[in-house]
C-alpha cells in the first residue's frame, strides 16, 4: 500500500538537475539564463498524482500550468452524451494548462494522471509574485507565452479556413 | 471518468479517519497556540511588518539578485533612520511624557473642579436637568466611554507592544527572507483537490491584507504628522504625543478620531481658559478629518479593500464588543478577508454545483 497524495506532498524530495533539464525544454522558459532558472524553480509547486485521480476537470476555474515531471496524463473533453473524448496524452517534459495564468477563464478540458505521476505546477499567483520580485524574468516569461499563443491562435486560424473550405 | 484506484495507490485514511485526523490536530495546534501566547504579540507584529516591508524587499531583490542583501540593506537603513530620528525627536518625547506623568494629578483635579461648576451653574439654570439626575447619567456614561477608550488604555496598549519589540526583528527577518518558503511549505500540505482554490485564496487574501495595511500605515503617518503641525502651531501642549495619538487612533473607523480630540481639547482649554481654544481644536481636527476623508483616503485606498460603510461599521461594533481595541483595530482588514473567502468558496460551489447538474443530467 503506497503512500496518498496528502502525505507525499509533505515527504517531497527535489531533483534538482532533472528539474533544470526539463525546465530549459518548455518553450516559455527558453533563452532564461541559470540563475533565472534557479528563481523559478523555486517558485515551483512539486505535486504528486496517484493513478486515475484528476488534477483539473474541464470548466473549473484555472489556476495556472502544470509540468510534466513523471507519469503520463491524459487530457480529454467530455462530448454533449457524456462521453470521454481523449485529446492527447502527455508525458515527462510536456506542459499543459498555461492559458490559465493570464486569468481564471474556465479551463477548456479535464486532465487525469494514468499512472503515478509528478507534476511542477507554475500558477498566475507565483507569475503575479514574480512580476514584483524580478520583473524582467516575469517579462520574458510572459513574451514566450504570448509566442506560444501566437502559435496556436494561427494554427486554429488555419484549421478553420480548412473546414470551411473543405465544407465549400 | 474512471473511478478505480490501482492497489498500489489506496489511500492510508478514509475520509472520515482524515476529518477526525484534521480536527484533533487544529484542536492540538490551538493547545500550542493557547500555551505559546506569550510570542503571539511579536509574531503578530513581525507578520503585519512583514506584510508591509515585503513589496520593498521585492525591489531591493530586483536591484541586489539576493534576497539576503535585500533584507540586510532594509535593516540598515530601517534602523539608522530609527535611530538618527531618535537621536533628534526622543529627547523631546520623553520631555513631554514626563511633564504628562507629573502633571496628569493637576490635570484630573482642575477637569474635576470645572465639572462641579458647571454641574451647579446648569442645575440652578435648569432644574429639570437636576430632577432627572442628567449629569450623574452623563457621568457614568462617559467614565464607561473613557474606561475602554482612555488616553491611559492606549498608552498601556503602546507600551505592552513595545516590550514584545526586542524578539521582533529577529521574526521579521526570517519572515522577510523565508516568507515565500514558509507559505509554499504550508501549500505543500493542501490535498490536491483543493489546492488550486486555495492557492488562490491566500493569494488574494494576501494582497488585499498587504495593500490594507500599508494603506493604513502610511495614512496614519501623514495624519500624526499633520495633527502635530497643528498642535505645534497652536502651542499646544505635549503636541507630538498628541499628533502621534492621532494618527494612531485614526486606525480604528469612528470612534478613532474622536477620542484624539478629546485630550487636545482638555489640553489646551485647561492651558487657555476660553471657549474658542474648544471651537479651534474642534475646528482643526474637523478639518483634518475633511482632508483624510476626501483627500488622503481616496488616494490610498484607491485598490484596498472594497467594503460598504454600513457593514464596516456593524464590524467596528462587533470588534469592539469581543475584543476591544485590538478587536476594533482588526475589524475592518478581518471583514476584507472574509469577503475574499466567501467569493471563492461561492466560485467553487456554483461549479461543483454545475458538475452535479451535468452529472445528473448525463444519468438521465
Amino acid at each position: 500500500m503506497g503512500l496518498d497524495a496528502f502525505w507525499s506532498n509533505i515527504f517531497r524530495l527535489n531533483d534538482v538537475k532533472d528539474v533544470f533539464s526539463i525546465l530549459k525544454n518548455i518553450p516559455l522558459f527558453q533563452d532564461l539564463k541559470s540563475y533565472e532558472l534557479i528563481k523559478l524553480s523555486k517558485s515551483l509547486h512539486h505535486r504528486s498524482f496517484f493513478q486515475n485521480e484528476v488534477i483539473f476537470r474541464e470548466k473549473e476555474p484555472g489556476a495556472g500550468m502544470y509540468i510534466v515531471k513523471s507519469g503520463l496524463v491524459k487530457i480529454f473533453i467530455k462530448t454533449n452524451e457524456g462521453k470521454e473524448h481523449e485529446l492527447t496524452r502527455l508525458e515527462k517534459g510536456d506542459f499543459f494548462g498555461e492559458i490559465s495564468l493570464i486569468d481564471e477563464s474556465p479551463r477548456s478540458a479535464s486532465a487525469v494522471a494514468l499512472e503515478d505521476t509528478e507534476l511542477m505546477g507554475f500558477f498566475r499567483a507565483d507569475l503575479l509574485n514574480l512580476m514584483d520580485r524580478d520583473p524582467i524574468l516575469a517579462s520574458k516569461i510572459l513574451m514566450h507565452l504570448a509566442i506560444v499563443l501566437g502559435k496556436r491562435l494561427r494554427q486554429t486560424n488555419l484549421d478553420l479556413k480548412k473546414l470551411q473550405y473543405n465544407a465549400e | 471518468m474512471p473511478n478505480n484506484l490501482s492497489a498500489k495507490s489506496q489511500p492510508l485514511f478514509s475520509p472520515m479517519q482524515k476529518i477526525i485526523l484534521g480536527i484533533c490536530i487544529g484542536a492540538l495546534i490551538i493547545y500550542g497556540l493557547y500555551l505559546s501566547q506569550i510570542l503571539m504579540l511579536p509574531f503578530l507584529i513581525s507578520l503585519i511588518l512583514a506584510y508591509l516591508l515585503s513589496p520593498l524587499v521585492d525591489r531591493l531583490e530586483f536591484v541586489f539578485k539576493k534576497r539576503v542583501i535585500a533584507v540586510f540593506v532594509l535593516y540598515f537603513f530601517f534602523f539608522g533612520i530609527v535611530g538618527l530620528g531618535l537621536m533628534v525627536w526622543l529627547p523631546k518625547i520623553i520631555n513631554e511624557v514626563t511633564a504628562l506623568t507629573i502633571n496628569a494629578p493637576a490635570y484630573s483635579q482642575k477637569i474635576e473642579t470645572l465639572k462641579t461648576e458647571l454641574k451647579t451653574e446648569v442645575e440652578q439654570k435648569y432644574p429639570l436637568i437636576k430632577n432627572m439626575q442628567g449629569f450623574d447619567k452623563l457621568e457614568i456614561l462617559t467614565k464607561k466611554f473613557a474606561k475602554e477608550f482612555s488616553f491611559t488604555t492606549m498608552m498601556i496598549s503602546i507600551v505592552s507592544i513595545i516590550s514584545s519589540i526586542s524578539l521582533v526583528p529577529f521574526i521579521l527577518f526570517i519572515f522577510l527572507i523565508e516568507g515565500n518558503e514558509i507559505k509554499k511549505t504550508a501549500l505543500g500540505l493542501i490535498p490536491n483537490r483543493y489546492f488550486e482554490m486555495i492557492l488562490n485564496l491566500t493569494h488574494k487574501i494576501s494582497s488585499q491584507l498587504g495593500g490594507y495595511l500599508r494603506a493604513m500605515l502610511i495614512e496614519s503617518i501623514i495624519l500624526s504628522v499633520l495633527a502635530s503641525l497643528f498642535l505645534l502651531a497652536l502651542g499646544v501642549d505635549y503636541a507630538l504625543i498628541i499628533g502621534g495619538l492621532t494618527g494612531f487612533a485614526n486606525l480604528i473607523p469612528y470612534v478613532g478620531p474622536f477620542t484624539a480630540a478629546i485630550p487636545a481639547l482638555i489640553v489646551f482649554y485647561l492651558k487657555m481658559k476660553t471657549f474658542n481654544a474648544i471651537l479651534i481644536i474642534v475646528a482643526g481636527f474637523c478639518a483634518l478629518q475633511f482632508i483624510d476623508n476626501m483627500i488622503i483616503q481616496p488616494i490610498i485606498y484607491s485598490q484596498s479593500i472594497d467594503i460598504h460603510p454600513l457593514i464596516v461599521l456593524c464590524a467596528v461594533i462587533l470588534g469592539g464588543t469581543y475584543g476591544g481595541l485590538w478587536g476594533m483595530f482588526l475589524a475592518v482588514p478581518m471583514v476584507g478577508i472574509l469577503k475574499v473567502i466567501c467569493k471563492e468558496l461561492l466560485k467553487e460551489f456554483r461549479f461543483r454545483r454545475q458538475m452535479a447538474l451535468e452529472a445528473d443530467e448525463t444519468m438521465s
